[in-house]
């Protein structure tokens, strides 16, 4: 085979090479874009989720909320002179 | 033969290049007809088909309490909308929807009937509506998610947070003044879309965090404003009162630590209350002070040379006319009175007379000191600046009436940084409720510092007007604040009302006010209570505002972990005495303050005297603590039977102790 007729294959292949490549980089790119995407959902899923339990916390640490428990099992706040404070 | 195939192969290779030319130049051709003929219709059709804008609402930020407690917050719940234009059957949604969602079935085909691409049908539905209507398969309607605010202790502190409107706007309280931090920024995304409508993200990715509001940390300590709010509540439900507020401060920095207002409202639904039941009725209601106004005048005056602690005033039994107006005391038994006793028993007629030596113009310079007729710039929303007659409208006898609280009107927040002032030994401090401001980062925003904003009086001065409210609830109109383990300093206060179209004052209409601080030497704590027409119980600040101050202390010492510590023995004298007054908590009996001051001095030497001679001291009414820590130089075996107060001691009063002896120490409940 001639030089050049070796050179065109060789330029062929190469390109094919360059193009696969392109193109397997841009399919990676969609697929990630993809997984981002439905990663974003979970995550803004999982934020709101957190956001619920932060304030359900919240709630069930209101101070009224306890103190009728409290009450409700008997429990009186101290009279005067009933603590003690210790110091180190 | 080769030249021929080279000839063949020669042509054909300028055949396909010319073919590839042809076929380049038809793309070319095309790619151009495309690009720049159509390109511009052709990418804007694109736009519209592949791209898609996402706008993120930024997060509103976070409101806490002093230690990290979460006050209010935000949420995004889902709401309902529709687009009616693809609403095929109108009736028959309308049918399903209202079923749902509980909403009245004409009224849905109403919004189904409009001629638009959106609009609401319910905003807040529960995520069990939204799975029935996702069941559905409707096309045309469309679940929003929008924010929400949530305050998970519900009424406590309403009146200070306040509350968000539909657009995420603070419309009153921290909410509002604050909006601008806590708001944030609205950013968009560009994402793209593939043919199944699918998220694709390529390019700008990374919503970053600056976009949400900053987070406000409030000085406001959660446990301090559930014990304020609650005793507030209770007593000016007992007392029938139209409005009530109180403020606790630490009085050395200026940092509030609750403020609580009656009637309470819960921020989460705020648009079932009328307007006045929002008021933070602490920072924005102006009152005359009446008696409480006397220890700002008192130390005023003693601060000008024209007054001493023990001047005799005489308080005319009662009665006394000045300018052909006649001014009454509570008690017509008071004769010559020290200004200690004045203070004391809150004569009116000596507090007048006290008045009337001030210059005009030196009592309203006084008045400006303080901080009076001045907007307090606590960082509330609303703050009022109260009312002081311009210098020039000021009457003959104008000193007399405002020396006693009538004719002046402050503000439940002025009123709480005088007091501050009293207790911290003169300097009038920067009221604030910010502590920081916090952006998502967790970088500071903004840090609040304690200010000293002047110096009012002289140490010499707040000792001797501290001591004058130390026997006011030792023995005078303010007892039923009175404490077994700490020593309260104090002042009662009952204003008239004034009768805005007449400008006269209603005959049973009062404000009936305490303000006071704990410890007596050391203040930690300064609290102002202030009852608005209170109908029941009493009108006597002494009767309804003292003993939520009580209560208050009781409770938020311990919180604190304030300690009576060596000063427990202090609170021996007062330890187990009832308050003497009648539940109107006007004035006590009529003691002689001299002797009492003179009674405490003499036990502290007592004590030490009875220390270093190992002579067994009269425990008896002590509580545990007290007796402990008054045992504790004495080298004694002690056991504790029992709880409450002291009614017995195995070794009497004033014996010699011997070493090592064992002492048995018997308590029982009052």
């Amino acid at each position: 085979m001639s030089k050049i007729k070796m050179h065109f294959i060789a330029l062929i292949v190469i390109l094919a090479i360059l193009g696969m490549f392109y193109v397997w980089t841009s399919m990676e790119t969609m697929k990630f874009g993809y997984d981002i995407g439905k990663l974003t959902a979970i995550k803004a899923k999982l934020i709101h989720k957190n956001k619920k339990l932060v304030i359900q916390k919240a709630s069930l640490e209101s101070p009224s909320r306890i103190y009728k428990i409290a009450k409700k099992m008997g429990f009186i706040y101290p009279k005067e002179g009933e603590i003690i404070i210790v110091h180190d | 033969m080769i030249k021929i195939w080279k000839t063949t192969l020669k042509l054909r290779m300028i055949g396909i290049f010319l073919a590839i030319l042809v076929f380049g130049a038809l793309l070319t051709f095309k790619a151009f007809y495309l690009q720049v003929l159509k390109g511009g219709h052709l990418r804007e059709l694109a736009n519209t088909q592949f791209h898609a804008e996402i706008f993120f609402m930024p997060e509103r930020g976070n409101i806490y309490s002093s230690n990290g407690s979460l006050l209010a917050t935000s949420i995004n719940v889902p709401g309902i909308a529709v687009d009616p234009m693809m609403i095929t059957d109108k009736y028959k949604t309308a049918a399903k929807l209202s079923g749902i969602l509980h909403i009245n079935f004409k009224k849905v085909v109403t919004i189904l009937n409009r001629n638009l691409q959106f609009t609401w049908i319910k905003k807040r539905v529960s995520e069990n509506s939204v799975k029935k209507i996702k069941g559905l398969n409707i096309e045309g309607i469309r679940i929003v998610e929008q924010p929400v605010r949530y305050y998970p202790n519900k009424t406590l502190l309403a009146h200070v947070l306040g509350f968000v409107g539909i657009n995420d706007n603070g419309l009153s309280g921290i909410e509002y003044k604050y909006n601008r931090y806590l708001k944030g920024s609205r950013r968009a995304l560009n994402i793209l879309h593939d043919g199944l409508g699918q998220d694709i993200f390529i390019k700008g990715f990374g919503l970053t965090k600056e976009t949400h509001g900053d987070n406000i940390y409030l000085t406001i300590n959660k446990q301090l404003q559930y014990v304020t709010q609650y005793y507030l509540d209770k007593e000016a439900k007992a007392a029938h009162s139209r409005g009530a507020f109180a403020i606790l401060m630490d009085p050395n920095t200026g940092a509030i630590l609750a403020m609580a207002d009656y009637p309470p409202f819960n921020p989460n639904r705020y648009w079932s209350y009328k307007a006045r039941y929002w008021r933070n009725r602490a920072v924005t209601d102006d009152f005359e002070p009446g008696s409480a106004m006397k220890p700002f005048v008192v130390s005023a005056a003693l601060s000008e040379g024209l007054i001493k602690p023990a001047t005799k005033i005489n308080c005319h039994h009662g009665l006394y006319t000045l300018n052909g107006v006649t001014i009454h005391d509570v008690v017509n038994s008071f004769g010559d009175f020290t200004v200690n006793q004045i203070v004391e028993y809150s004569s009116n007629i000596g507090e007048c007379q006290i008045g009337m030596r001030f210059k005009k113009s030196e009592l309203f310079h006084w008045f400006n000191l303080w901080g009076f007729g001045h907007i307090p710039h606590g960082g509330l929303p609303g703050e009022a600046d109260g009312i002081i007659r311009p210098l020039n409208k000021w009457s003959k006898i104008a000193p007399c009436e405002t020396a006693f609280g009538q004719g002046i009107s402050i503000t439940g927040l002025q009123e709480a940084v005088g007091l501050s002032a009293l207790a911290n030994g003169g300097y009038l401090m920067k009221p604030y409720i910010i502590k920081k401001i916090v952006n998502p980062y967790g970088k500071m925003v903004y840090r609040a510092k304690p200010t000293v904003i002047r110096r009012i009086i002289s140490k010499k001065v707040d000792n001797e007007i501290k001591y004058m409210m130390r026997l006011v609830v030792k023995g005078g109109t303010g007892q039923y604040s009175k404490l077994v383990d700490f020593r309260v300093s104090g002042k009662t206060g009952t204003g008239q009302i004034a009768d805005p179209k007449t400008g006269k004052y209603y005959i049973s209409k009062y404000t009936a006010s305490f303000i006071a601080f704990v410890p007596y030497r050391h203040p930690r704590l300064a609290m102002i209570v202030v009852q608005q027409k209170p109908k029941k119980i009493s009108y006597y600040g002494g009767a309804v505002s003292a003993p939520v101050v009580r209560e208050v202390f009781k409770r938020t010492l311990n919180i604190l972990n304030i300690s009576p510590g060596k000063r427990a023995y202090e609170a021996q004298i007062n330890a187990v005495i009832k308050p003497s007054g009648n539940k109107n908590g006007s004035s006590g009996g009529s003691g002689n303050t001299g002797a009492a001051s003179a009674i405490e001095d003499v036990s502290y030497k007592k004590m030490f005297i009875d220390i270093h001679k190992n002579i067994m001291p009269d425990l008896k009414g002590d509580t545990i603590y007290m007796a402990l820590d008054m045992l504790a130089p004495y080298d004694l075996r002690i056991k504790v039977k029992g709880t409450g107060f002291l009614y017995n001691q195995s070794i009497k009063p004033v014996s010699k102790i011997k070493k090592k002896e064992t002492v048995v120490l018997r308590f029982r409940p009052l």
